[in-house]
């Protein structure tokens, strides 16, 4: 799963003077400057509605600013044609707060679907998933659909779909908001392997023990405005 | 089997499709079928009549003895005919064939001995290899007696294709408006399709779908959905054609004596569902670049 060489000094994500407000109305971020480097791991605080949510979306091309530059892997968003944007999306994995799983599917096929849209082979997918799907814990509901699972269960599989494509960038969003502190603890140590294969890690949490207890930086949000801790 | 992300399961096309394709289907591969049977038709008839002539021989009302001369002036055209290239057979009707054949609209009364002067037909098949030169032919009837009359079906031939041509454009401009409507209705399908479908797509954006890999998806659907129509149109045309073929086999006396068509004519409506099946694909393929281009 090594990233192999992997350019430290470039930012893979980077905001200039970002700003973003829905239809119009007052502005949720305000005058972002944020560069991430390839291989770091943040942390994302704020109360609730300080747009943790709305910052994360730019970081994985869900919305455009209505003022700034966003770039990701150095490619700037205003000159981004659709399959450009699908081919980096590819490179990150999202969490999203409220799962997004895709309600038809099993579990077996939502975790893998990221691979399916890379062109990987069935052979591939049969031998990979199963395994991500024991690790969470989900060995007994790998035909299950999302509705039949619960809150902590989808949560699980929402991450098993986020890591399985081995991203590049892993933008989670609350991922550990519904588990028990032992899956929490655990989905973590997974979050942390993969960094220290490569993976550029930014989650926002709550959580001020995994906070305390991880100890990487915090990027905290408040009126719209971003500070680094 | 391919494997889709996509919920056609809970699609409402899933029923409708099929069913509108299946009626268009049917609708034009009937179409299409009468157009080839009227084309077999005048073909037949174009065949078998371009090789006939009938000449007819009309008695001199004003003779003393008109059937005697009518015999005469048979026995001297069977004599131009024998040395006319081209004729390949000749046959004069004889007075008792005549008065068979005008029964119908004489009646019964009349007899071989009734002195009616009644106009005589010779009927005339020419060779399929030597043209028979019609004009000089028709030149030396002429020639010899202004009561003998040369006719060809070329008139009649000539305004039945020229109307037969019509009908089947007309025919062909049909099919063209089903196969359109057809087109139209897999478009609206597919924008139903793809709104009921919103959220998954976004999902699939998101995480890193291209708009060919979920427009792949979507037209190998709406193509399978068609086919799966067309085929059940195609069934139930080749079926109607069927009992029309069976219960015309009773028409089969007289003027549509023709009226048979081949086997093939079920390979040839074959075209309509595979020709349904890329239209769907088409359609489809061009909603769903169209659509997706606005949701990105």
């Amino acid at each position: 799963m090594s990233k192999g060489s992997i350019d430290t000094t470039k930012p893979i994500i980077s905001l200039q003077n970002v700003g973003l407000r829905y239809n119009g109305g007052p502005e949720v971020l305000k005058d972002i400057n944020l560069e991430i480097k390839a291989g770091e791991f943040y942390f994302l605080t704020g109360a609730s509605g300080a747009g943790k949510t709305s910052l994360l979306k730019l970081m994985h091309l869900a919305h455009r600013p209505s003022r700034g530059k966003v770039k990701i892997f150095g490619h700037d968003l205003d000159y981004m044609k659709p399959d450009e944007m699908a081919t980096i999306r590819r490179k990150i994995g999202i969490v999203f707060q409220d799962y997004h799983l895709l309600d038809h599917l099993s579990v077996m096929d939502n975790i893998s679907l990221p691979l399916r849209i890379s062109g990987r082979n069935e052979k591939y997918i049969h031998k990979h998933v199963p395994e991500l799907i024991e690790w969470v814990g989900l060995k007994n509901f790998i035909n299950t659909k999302p509705k039949s699972l619960s809150g902590g269960q989808q949560q699980r599989v929402a991450i098993a779909r986020a890591v399985i494509n081995n991203p590049e960038i892993l933008i989670a969003d609350e991922p550990t908001g519904n588990v028990d502190e032992d899956m929490a603890k655990k989905l973590l140590f997974l979050f942390l392997e993969l960094n220290k294969m490569g993976t550029t890690i930014i989650i926002a949490t709550h959580s001020t023990n995994l906070i305390k207890q991880f100890r990487f930086p915090v990027l905290h949000l408040k009126d719209g405005y971003l500070t680094k801790e | 089997m391919f494997k889709t992300d996509i919920a056609f399961k809970t699609d409402i096309n899933k029923g409708f499709l099929p069913f509108i394709t299946a009626f268009m289907v049917f609708l034009a591969s009937i179409t299409f079928a009468t157009a080839l049977i009227g084309n077999n038709l005048a073909n037949d008839w174009n065949t078998h009549m371009s090789n006939n002539i009938t000449i007819q021989v009309l008695p001199d009302m004003k003779s003393k003895n008109p059937q005697k001369e009518i015999e005469e002036r048979i026995k001297n055209i069977t004599k131009i005919l024998q040395q006319t290239p081209g004729i390949k057979s000749h046959y004069a009707m004889n007075l008792k064939e005549t008065v068979e054949l005008l029964k119908p609209w004489i009646g019964d009364f009349i007899n071989n001995e009734i002195d009616i002067p009644l106009p005589r037909i010779i009927t005339v098949e020419t060779s399929n290899i030597i043209p028979v030169n019609m004009r000089a032919l028709n030149d030396e009837i002429k020639n010899y007696s202004s009561l003998i009359k040369l006719e060809t079906y070329e008139t009649w031939m000539y305004e039945f294709k020229k109307t037969l041509s019509a009908v089947q454009t007309l025919l062909g401009i049909i099919i063209i408006l089903i196969l359109s409507t057809t087109a139209i209705t897999i478009s609206y399908a597919t924008k139903s399709g793809l709104n009921i479908n919103k959220k998954v797509i976004n999902i699939m954006h998101m995480v890193g779908a291209t708009n060919k890999y979920i427009t792949n998806q979507f037209s190998r659907q709406m193509m399978k959905l068609s086919i799966s129509g067309g085929i059940v149109g195609y069934m139930f045309s080749c079926f109607t054609i069927f009992l029309i073929k069976t219960f015309s086999k009773d028409l089969n006396d007289g003027i549509i004596a023709n009226f048979q068509f081949s086997s093939y004519i079920y390979l040839y409506i074959l075209i309509i569902p595979i020709l349904a099946g890329i239209i769907s694909k088409t359609s489809a393929t061009l909603t769903i670049k169209k659509e997706l281009k606005k949701m990105v």
